[in-house]
């Protein structure tokens, strides 16, 4: 029983997801596309170190 | 102040403990898991660096976390989003593990470890690069941090300056070194995260012929920067790490188990050399930026001990720190210092010379297992002298010697706490060892030897060459390979431990193997057969011992026969 309802957790977990899926992360997809700009090749790919990269907070997890 | 510092959920879980700015234990949580590099929140590792100093967690003033899981989660929502609509397997089955546990850490170290004070979220690149460079002896150094992703980088570039690091440079995901080295291990038909080592000992067998179609996944820069092209990778959008496009270009894939062939030696060995080469690149323009001649390296890509060994000649840096735990789980050390650093401003130079941290088990406790096991005779030494000449007479007549000796190492290498040994001749002693081992052919053995004879035997940048972490590749002189037969690799490089005063025990037992034999080296290989960590408890030991060919083992002061 316990297995069964563990069965269907996890199968409306994967439906949200789904949908979430779908919607959401298409949606931010499409925010993506539009507002994704075209450069030609960069003459190097190194991303320079920004004041705010120099400073590191640590309290936070994000 | 007591700082513990904890790396979990990727690979090698470990925790680190910090008293009063020494480290004093540091141990990896596949030890007593019994799963290799397992990622599991690091409880049982914790647990042992509290007990090993007698203090409970609320002794603990700080917890530092090495990385930001919140920013990782990010990174991951924004992958989704650029590889929509492809991911939908892999965000069903990666979003619930990461509601699940990855994103809770505070909760999980609040609740489960019932920590109550200031916990530290350190970025997991910084972590990489105060690891690498406070564990050094420099006060100024060119640092270069390389895995496989952070929370969003995959490459930086540092200076270091006495208590500070300022990041210079860096290469974000999906654009990875590390990530490219691992495409090639899942590939070649090897495990990602765990078999990387494997491509770099095949790669001395190969001809470098596939150098054009390895460049063609990329496009680098003179700088060493470097984007991939993803059109030939897919670890983004599916749980392969390369794509349709990536087989065309090389040809079938290997599977697990099938027959190494020429053309799986030439993959590896083009492999190594396109890193290398993006390496080397990327530290001459270091070296450009911050004109030091001392370089620190982090992260698993600087456990490439290959490219490591070529960094003296194709690189200006004289002075070159790796720590031995360069990985992940060294990053659990990086973010302890870190913060150290942080709180309590200044500090002095804390270098790091053994990673003999981990645990240890009396004689008493050994004696009393061995008498569950009636098979083997066995002969407690009350001189340490003695045990030395008789475990070394054993290795000078060929004898293969399990090691157990005092506190566990720290790290992915056994440096001669828990090793397999012998002597390092005739050439037939790889093969009685890899039979031991129950390990692939190709896969060489590594040596550790005397630091005061090391350039007798090889060609080190300086004499007297320092190198205690077995991160580094040299290549031997041509008159000592007869000497070192077994532990000479195909492309006439060994990877080396050099031992001093501060390896203790295994630095004698190498002298009287040198006083016996007029060699200083013996092969090292870590205690554990394949697939399997390090042994932690003596009945590991004992239990690989009997299921394998070894001649003889050393627990503390007492040596077992079978």
């Amino acid at each position: 029983m316990i297995a069964f309802f563990r069965r269907l957790n996890a199968l409306f977990i994967s439906a949200v997801l789904f949908f979430v899926y779908f919607l959401v992360i298409g949606l931010a997809r499409l925010i993506y596309v539009l507002s994704e700009r075209k450069n030609g090749k960069p003459d190097s790919y190194w991303q320079l170190a920004r004041g705010k990269q120099k400073t590191v907070e640590l309290s936070t997890p994000y | 102040m007591n700082i513990l510092g904890i790396s979990a959920f990727y690979h090698d879980s470990a925790a680190a403990l910090y008293i009063d700015g020494k480290l004093l234990s540091a141990i990896e949580e596949e030890r007593f898991s019994r799963l290799k590099h397992d990622n599991a929140f690091p409880f049982q590792a914790i647990q042992f660096c509290l007990n090993s100093v007698n203090l409970t967690i609320d002794d603990i003033d700080a917890i530092a976390y090495y990385e930001k899981p919140l920013r990782k989660l990010e990174r991951l929502l924004e992958t989704f989003v650029v590889t929509y609509p492809f991911a939908l397997r892999p965000f069903l089955q990666a979003i619930p593990d990461w509601l699940g546990q990855k994103i809770s850490v505070e909760e999980i170290i609040r609740k489960k470890v019932g920590f109550s004070k200031k916990i530290y979220y350190v970025p997991h690149h910084v972590s990489h690069a105060a690891a690498a460079f406070y564990s050094s002896s420099f006060n100024t150094a060119a640092i270069l941090t390389v895995d496989g992703v952070g929370e969003y980088q995959t490459t930086a570039l540092w200076k270091g300056e006495k208590d500070k690091l300022t990041l210079l440079k860096s290469i974000s995901f999906p654009h990875s070194i590390g990530l490219l080295y691992s495409t090639f291990t899942a590939y070649l038909g090897f495990k990602v995260n765990e078999d990387e080592y494997k491509i770099m000992g095949l790669s001395a067998y190969g001809l470098p012929e596939y150098i054009q179609q390895v460049y063609r996944l990329m496009d680098m820069k003179s700088d060493g920067s470097f984007s991939l092209n993803m059109k030939y990778f897919s670890y983004r959008e599916s749980f392969r790490m390369f794509s349709d496009a990536f087989i065309a270009l090389f040809g079938p894939p290997r599977k697990p188990g099938e027959k190494v062939e020429k053309r799986h030696r030439d993959i590896a060995a083009s492999i190594q050399v396109v890193v290398e080469e993006l390496l080397f690149a990327m530290l001459n323009h270091l070296y450009t930026q911050t004109k030091s001649r001392n370089l620190c390296m982090g992260g698993g890509v600087a456990l490439n001990a290959l490219a490591n060994g070529k960094i003296y000649t194709k690189t200006p840096f004289k002075n070159v720190h790796i720590l031995g735990a360069a990985g992940d789980s060294g990053a659990a050390i990086g973010a302890a210092l870190y913060v150290q650093r942080q709180l309590r401003g200044s500090s002095p130079v804390q270098q790091i010379t053994s990673l003999y941290l981990g645990s240890s088990y009396s004689n008493e406790s050994v004696e009393s297992l061995l008498s569950c096991y009636p098979e083997l005779t066995y002969k407690k030494y009350d001189s340490e002298i003695d045990l030395l000449r008789a475990t070394a007479a054993k290795l000078a007549k060929g004898k293969t010697v399990g090691w157990f000796w005092g506190r566990t190492e720290y790290g992915p290498r056994a440096l001669g706490a828990r090793s397999i040994l012998s002597r390092p001749s005739p050439r037939a002693m790889k093969d009685t060892m890899n039979k031991i081992k129950r390990r692939e052919e190709f896969r060489p053995f590594a040596g550790s030897i005397l630091q005061d004879h090391v350039h007798r035997y090889f060609y080190t940048p300086e004499n007297k060459y320092y190198s205690p972490f077995m991160n580094v590749c040299l290549i031997v002189r041509e008159n000592k390979r007869k000497e070192l037969a077994a532990i000479v690799h195909e492309d006439n490089t060994c990877r080396i431990q050099t031992v001093n005063e501060d390896n203790g025990r295994y630095y004698r037992l190498i002298k009287e193997f040198y006083r016996q034999t007029g060699n200083p080296c013996v092969l090292n290989t870590s205690f554990n057969v394949m697939g399997e960590p390090i042994v932690e408890h003596p009945k590991h030991a004992i239990e690989d011992f009997l299921c394998s060919k070894m001649d003889a083992l050393v627990i503390n002061d007492v040596l077992i026969n079978k």
